[in-house]
């Protein structure tokens, strides 16, 4: 599975929406990519990834009941399929690959 | 806080979700209220009102990205599409994209034209101020008296001006001697009123003096050459020394008026202490009101002016304003205004024929595109997208043809100027009006010739059409077939008005006038060649070729607009209103001009009484006065009471438009201005060559002008002559656009019963029975195009013709020429394609492979 590999938006939603687990919906996984990923995204970048992901096969959604505060709009909960998992485990992986041996103070070794 | 005031901005969030397209949209707007709703509660609604627009601009970028690129590249694909099919059917194409760029190059003549005609008049700056006094009857001729008696009385009228043509006149500087056209008399509030550039002189003071005389820049071009004019003296009509005053721009020729030289009303006044009368209408009068005064109110205050004056006048009088005197003269129907609504017609009816070329080809080749819509359905295309790709081919389609169209147009200027007498030039094509024109044009062809096909291709159901099913198409067929109809309905109905416009004219012109007008030779006399005309009448005379010479105050044409008219006593009068024409005629005018006495006697030189005392009048005129025995009545015209000594048939001394009215000849060789021969056909040259010599041996240095009667009263005809011929040329244009669009059904018939033919001719069908089978089909179009449209034909044409007094019938046999002519253009169009379709070896259409 080579070309399940996530960008870093895609990789941050995706977490963003694992950690949430049943309470994944818009502003929730808005406040926890802000929360992990320490800078805001406009809706339309994440609603944008939210639909790169869908169609990939890593999050189905399924709907909630609409609520006067938003309008009478329904919201949609997404959650991680198993391909989803997969994916993320590949990250971890390579992630853990790439960082292997390295932690903050090697940084600070190479500059001093 | 209340609901209306926390509500969300409506702006932002539309822009928002306008703009995005995401699989859940539902939960993306969703989001956008919750959080805008969070903070607003948190934050203030200000703070809430900033966000949502921080939002929706930051969003923008993205948006615009997915918008315009997947459009872009959906474009690039329907444009390749477009190219493909067009070079695909090159016949096809060429036949859709010449129909339209003949359609729209007629179109964009035509506008030129109408926008020319609608123009008149409107350069003037006062244009919307300005009027002129007219009876209800449409009349214009109006007592010298009105124009001052306006200006006085009602203060709403701020200048007012008499306008009173005066003809061709005999101009004369030191060396140079012209007979000129276009002199008119006006008052000095004239060069106010209208908008008359003075390149000499002063505006305020140029006509304050009675022998002042203003020029136009070609004719002071004419006397004075390079020279100053203003200052130098002319000698007018051999007998008046006038002082050129100043010299104006050249006189637009879109205006209703027109002239070359102007002269002050103060020089009629000073010779003739009669001038200013209620009694005779004579003189046009125009007003200008001031800004903004309600014309309608003015009216209702002068209505009964001319009345108060004269109480036998009963027309009510009103204001029309000059910006309607060209397209509405007579103040009804009729003038110019009836040819731009035919003009315009007429562009319409090319543009739709072009149109339905489109239209009929490229539904009958649907059945080529049903493939391409199918797999673009399958794929995902939805019905508008399919809308606006064939959209989008009618406007590359029509985009292509207006780039010939305008080439058309500029290759054609000069052959339209000619047909129409006007002076049209490339530069007016970058007129802002024309350029939103031509594209208004662009867009109604795009629309008329898009929408059916469009709707029609994208209806097509994706698993019929892939599966290969056979369309049967009948609904489409069938309104080919009607659309057919209503082309040659258009082309009959064009060709059989231009017949009739044909037949009319030339009755017109060959209709009996009452005397013979063939040559008929005449010129202007001026007061000072009188003296010597005796003289030069007598050495005229002796020469055989010449059979009359007779003196009048205007030769026998057009006598409305300058003779006027008088009111009429006569003896035994009851209670007839009649209006009576006068003339001043010679003894020998029955003779030359060739009239024939009805009753009594002509004036003779033998009965010394017929100058003072004798009228002869025309049958007319005793019909009008409903005279038993009208020889030897006394009859009061003007305020000259003579006996009535003969009666003369009634002959046109007007244009055919007219009906002959009332007319009175008397003998006053004062008013005599016009000299009218009659020559002998033969040796014509040498004939006016003896005329000029015998006048240049008195006159030597005057020129000797003269013109041919029947000429000047064919010119009577010159618009409905330059009609005809316009037309014409668009008549024709829409025949061969209907033929090409039958052509092109036709080889598109003839290919899909390829087939069909080959099994007939097997089955042991002839060539000819072939042909008829197919051409049938054409033929019962045409003949029903022609049954449609022929009631409504004979109702057009019966309204134009009453328009002219005497006309022609509207004869049965016009219509059946009409529709034989059609159905042979068309049989003739179809049959190649179907004679080659029916002579081909069955062997080849049926192979298969």
């Amino acid at each position: 599975m080579e070309m399940k590999e996530l960008t870093k938006l895609e990789e941050l939603v995706m977490m963003a929406i694992w950690r949430l687990q049943d309470e994944a919906c818009g502003v929730q996984i808005k406040n926890k990519v802000k929360e992990i990923g320490g800078r805001q995204y406009f809706y339309n970048t994440l609603y944008t990834t939210f639909d790169q992901l869908t169609r990939k096969g890593y999050l189905t959604k399924h709907f909630g009941e609409p609520t006067a505060v938003r309008g009478g709009k329904r919201k949609v909960y997404f959650q991680i399929t198993k391909e989803g998992r997969g994916a993320l485990e590949n990250a971890f992986r390579q992630h853990s690959r790439i960082w292997a041996g390295i932690n903050e103070k090697s940084f600070r070794r190479e500059y001093s | 806080m209340d609901e209306k005031r926390s509500r969300i901005p409506r702006i932002p969030y539309w822009l928002l979700r306008h703009y995005s397209s995401f699989d859940n949209p539902e939960a993306y707007s969703g989001d956008i209220e919750e959080e805008f709703t969070e903070v607003q509660k948190c934050q203030g609604r200000a703070k809430a009102k900033r966000w949502i627009w921080f939002h929706a601009i930051a969003a923008l970028p993205l948006a615009g990205q997915q918008f315009i690129t997947w459009r872009a590249i959906m474009f690039k694909n329907y444009f390749k599409i477009a190219i493909r099919n067009f070079f695909r059917h090159k016949g096809y194409s060429f036949i859709n994209i010449a129909g339209l760029a003949i359609g729209i190059a007629c179109c964009i003549l035509i506008m030129l034209w109408v926008q020319d005609e609608l123009s008149y008049d409107r350069f003037h700056e006062n244009a919307d101020d300005l009027y002129v006094a007219t009876f209800s009857n449409g009349s214009k001729v109006t007592p010298t008296a009105l124009s001052p008696y306006l200006k006085a009385e009602y203060p709403e009228v701020i200048r007012a001006s008499r306008y009173s043509g005066y003809g061709r006149n005999l101009l004369e500087v030191k060396d140079t001697v012209i007979y000129q056209e276009g002199g008119v008399m006006v008052d000095p509030d004239f060069l106010k009123m209208f908008t008359i550039p003075l390149l000499k002189g002063d505006a305020e003071t140029a006509l304050d003096d009675p022998n002042a005389i203003l020029l136009s820049e070609k004719v002071a071009q004419k006397l004075f050459g390079t020279s100053d004019p203003t200052g130098q003296t002319l000698i007018f009509n051999t007998s008046l020394d006038m002082k050129v005053t100043g010299v104006f721009e050249d006189y637009p020729t879109n205006s209703h008026m027109s002239f070359q030289y102007l002269l002050p009303t103060a020089m009629a006044l000073a010779y003739n202490e009669n001038f200013n009368t209620w009694d005779v209408n004579n003189i046009r009068t125009y007003v200008q009101l001031h800004k903004n005064t309600p014309v309608q109110s003015v009216d209702a205050k002068i209505k009964d002016v001319v009345e108060r004056h004269r109480p036998q006048d009963k027309r009510a009088m009103c204001l029309q304003p000059i910006t309607r005197v060209h397209l509405n003269p007579f103040y009804s129907a009729g003038g110019a205004i009836l040819y731009v609504y035919l003009f315009s017609a007429l562009a319409l009816f090319i543009l739709l024929i072009a149109c339905i070329n489109f239209i009929n080809l490229t539904t009958a080749r649907s059945s080529n595109r049903a493939k391409e819509v199918g797999i673009r359905k399958t794929v995902g295309a939805c019905r508008a997208h399919l809308v606006r790709q064939f959209y989008g081919e009618s406007l590359i389609m029509t985009l292509l043809a207006s780039g010939l169209a305008i080439g058309l147009v500029l290759l054609f200027l000069p052959m339209f100027n000619n047909l129409t007498g006007k002076t049209f030039t490339w530069n007016l094509l970058v007129q802002q009006m024309i350029i939103l024109g031509i594209l208004g044009i662009i867009v109604l062809t795009m629309i008329m010739a898009g929408s059916y096909p469009s709707l029609h291709l994208s209806r097509f159901q994706p698993v019929k059409v892939l599966k290969g099913q056979q369309m049967t198409n009948i609904k489409g067929a069938l309104f080919r077939k009607v659309l057919v109809v209503l082309q040659f309905s258009l082309s009959v109905l064009l060709i059989l008005g231009t017949l009739m416009i044909f037949r009319q004219v030339h009755y017109l012109r060959a209709h009996d006038v009452g005397y013979d007008r063939n040559n008929i030779v005449y010129f202007d006399i001026g007061k000072r060649f009188r003296q010597n005309i005796e003289t030069i009448k007598s050495e005229w005379l002796s020469h055989s070729n010449i059979q009359g010479v007779t003196l009048t105050d205007i030769a026998p044409y057009r006598w409305m607009s300058n003779a006027g008219f008088g009111d009429v006593d006569w003896e035994g009068k009851t209670n007839q209103q009649v209006k009576m024409v006068m003339v001043s005629v010679d003894y020998d005018y029955l003779d030359t001009i060739g009239l024939k006495m009805a009753q009594g006697r002509f004036f003779s030189r033998e009965y010394s009484t017929d100058a003072s005392d004798a009228y002869v009048v025309n049958q007319a005129a005793v019909r009008a006065m409903e005279m038993d025995d009208p020889i030897g009545k006394k009859l009061k015209v003007w305020d000259l009471s003579k006996r009535i000594i003969g009666v003369v048939e009634d002959y046109h001394f007007e244009s055919l438009h007219n009906e002959i009215i009332p007319m009175a000849m008397r003998i006053d060789p004062d008013w005599h201005i016009q000299a009218c021969v009659r020559i002998s056909p033969h040796r014509i040259p040498d004939t006016l060559a003896f005329l000029e010599n015998k006048w240049k041996e008195i006159y030597p240095e005057y020129p000797f002008e003269y013109r041919f009667l029947d000429e000047t009263i064919q010119s009577q005809y010159r618009s409905e002559q330059a009609v005809g011929k316009i037309v014409t040329v668009f008549t024709f244009l829409a025949l061969f656009i209907s033929c090409l669009g039958i052509f092109g059904l036709s080889s598109f018939t003839a290919e899909q019963h390829t087939k069909e033919i080959g099994i007939r001719k097997i089955l042991g069908a002839t060539v000819s029975s072939i042909i008829k089978h197919i051409s049938k089909e054409f033929v019962m179009l045409v003949v029903i195009a022609n049954i449609i449209i022929w009631p409504f034909a004979y109702f057009i044409m019966n309204r134009w013709l009453q328009t002219f007094a005497y006309r022609i019938e509207i004869g049965w046999w016009t219509f059946i020429m009409t529709g034989i002519t059609v159905l042979l253009v068309s049989l003739l169009t179809v049959s190649w394609q179907i004679i080659r379709a029916a002579t081909a070896n069955p062997v080849d259409s049926l192979r298969y492979e």
